[in-house]
């Protein structure tokens, strides 16, 4: 059992993934990942940092072994108790997935409306998040009006936007531009820092310029290596 | 909504065409009502009798007659009134038999006709009944015809409805399994992701049944489609406002909400998906 201060928010146990009727890309991981934890995954392209994230998201049911996230075990899991647990986690994906045919505010609004906060509440919120990325002045227009940089923008305050235990990002900067690779390292250092929340990125690289503790996982034939814990150590 | 309008047009235009095809059906249907109506309101056979006849009796007997009318001979007398002196017009008349017009419940087929004519003969001093055969089963055919190409239609719009539903089925598949997706990834229910499908589904259910109305009223309006009607003698109301918007609006209400609700089924987020 951990302190309050070190609450285990996800468990694996003997985990291995794979795709339906194929071979197991991910053999046997076992972490955990303590409240307000920092992770990178790091891996060559094909290695399945992805397939770990969608694991942790529930898109993908392990072959074996057990995960638990926010003390929730996903073998068994309802999809009522899915879609519950997915309320408290932010998701920031590579091709941003936003919603096309709705304006950036209504986008950033989703996870405030889906925990069901009043229109008034939904509104002071993202008009705070847009603010914080620069987008405020753009909040009326559709996703295929902005840029990829600002795209990536709206979705890291969508993924912020209902204060989530869990921020999963798979290459969040992937596609960007230097400025708006800051500005989505920034965010997730903030929420880490000032919130309290948990980070896990997946990246080919880890940014030279982080500023914060973190622990490194990388991937190494479908085995998950704890690279180096570098609790204690700001750069 | 928040959708764009052009998202809506796939399914309004196919709605729309169910919707226009169907009200076509409507009116040619109560067309061949209404003619069959004009038909047998018009179509009556004629009786001979050498003894009065026992209306109420022979109805009870033969359920297929509507009503027994007896015919004036004073009408054939008087035609001949200027040939005929008033004492040979005296004697003529006493000897005339018995007419009768007999009128029918319902348009018969020739077999039903040949069996009411039989029966009508079974009765004591009938000698003879006309039922103009000849010209009945070439307007029976005709009739049976315009029902035939009626129910023909009604298959063909069965078949293009279905083969629309199917491919707006596709397009939906591909248009809101996107959205749905996203919204299950940050948790939304069920009932949340299906929402934005149903309001859609209702609001182009909507539009596409005010625009048939609109369409049938502007017909019905125009003089253009009574006059054809006029040309055979039936009267038919293109549009009747309550009833044909209800079906309509039903209808299509329907039509959308199964297509949202197998959208949702095919989109159904589990673990693992």
């Amino acid at each position: 059992m951990y302190p309050p201060e070190e609450q285990v928010v996800i468990s694996a146990q003997n985990v291995s993934l794979s795709y339906i009727d194929s071979e197991p890309i991910i053999y046997d991981a076992t972490f955990k990942v303590k409240k307000g934890e920092f992770v990178f995954i790091t891996g060559p392209s094909g290695s399945g940092k992805s397939t770990i994230l969608k694991s942790l998201y529930g898109d993908i049911k392990p072959r074996n072994g057990e995960l638990i996230i926010t003390d929730t075990p996903l073998s068994n899991i309802t999809d009522n108790t899915l879609m519950t647990l997915r309320q408290h986690i932010g998701i920031v994906f590579q091709d941003y997935k936003l919603i096309k045919e709705w304006n950036i505010e209504k986008n950033v609004m989703l996870p405030l409306l889906i925990a069901g906060y009043s229109k008034r509440v939904c509104e002071a919120q993202v008009d705070k998040l847009l603010a914080h990325v620069d987008l405020y002045h753009r909040k009326g227009r559709f996703p295929m009006e902005l840029s990829g940089g600002e795209q990536q923008r709206v979705a890291m305050a969508r993924a912020l936007s209902h204060n989530p235990t869990v921020i999963l990002a798979d290459e969040p900067t992937g596609n960007l531009d230097s400025y708006s690779s800051g500005v989505i390292w920034r965010l997730l250092e903030g929420a880490n820092t000032q919130l309290q929340t948990t980070i896990i990125v997946v990246t080919h690289d880890i940014p030279p310029a982080m500023n914060l503790n973190y622990t490194h996982f990388s991937i190494q034939d479908g085995r998950l290596v704890n690279e180096k814990d570098r609790y204690g150590t700001t750069r | 909504m928040n959708m764009p309008f052009r998202e809506h047009i796939s399914l309004i235009t196919a709605l729309f065409t169910i919707l226009f095809t169907l009200q076509v059906y409507f009116v040619i249907d109560r067309t061949i009502i209404m003619y069959e109506t004009t038909l047998t309101n018009s179509y009556s056979m004629i009786t001979v009798s050498n003894k009065p006849i026992q209306i109420d009796l022979v109805k009870d007997e033969i359920k297929a007659i509507d009503k027994i009318k007896t015919i004036d001979p004073q009408k054939v007398v008087d035609r001949l009134k200027d040939e005929l002196n008033k004492e040979d017009l005296g004697v003529l008349k006493e000897s005339l038999p018995n007419f009768y017009r007999v009128f029918l419940k319902k348009y018969p087929d020739p077999d039903g006709l040949k069996n009411i004519k039989n029966r009508i003969e079974n009765f004591d001093g009938i000698i003879r009944v006309e039922t103009y055969s000849k010209t009945h089963n070439q307007i029976f055919k005709l009739l049976v015809l315009f029902k035939e190409i009626s129910n023909v239609f009604l298959i063909a719009i069965f078949l293009v409805s279905t083969l629309l539903v199917v491919k707006e089925m596709r397009i939906w598949q591909f248009e809101h399994t996107e959205r749905m997706h996203i919204m299950a990834l940050f948790g939304a229910p069920i009932w949340m992701r299906s929402a934005v499908l149903f309001k859609v589904a209702i609001f182009d259910a909507i539009i596409s049944s005010i625009l048939v109305v609109i369409t049938f009223l502007i017909l019905d309006m125009n003089g253009w489609l009574h006059e054809l009607f006029s040309m055979i003698a039936v009267e038919v109301d293109i549009f009747e406002f309550f009833k044909d918007t209800f079906k309509l609006l039903s209808i299509s209400i329907i039509i959308s909400f199964m297509l949202a609700s197998v959208t949702i089924l095919k989109n159904r987020e589990s673990y693992g998906r």
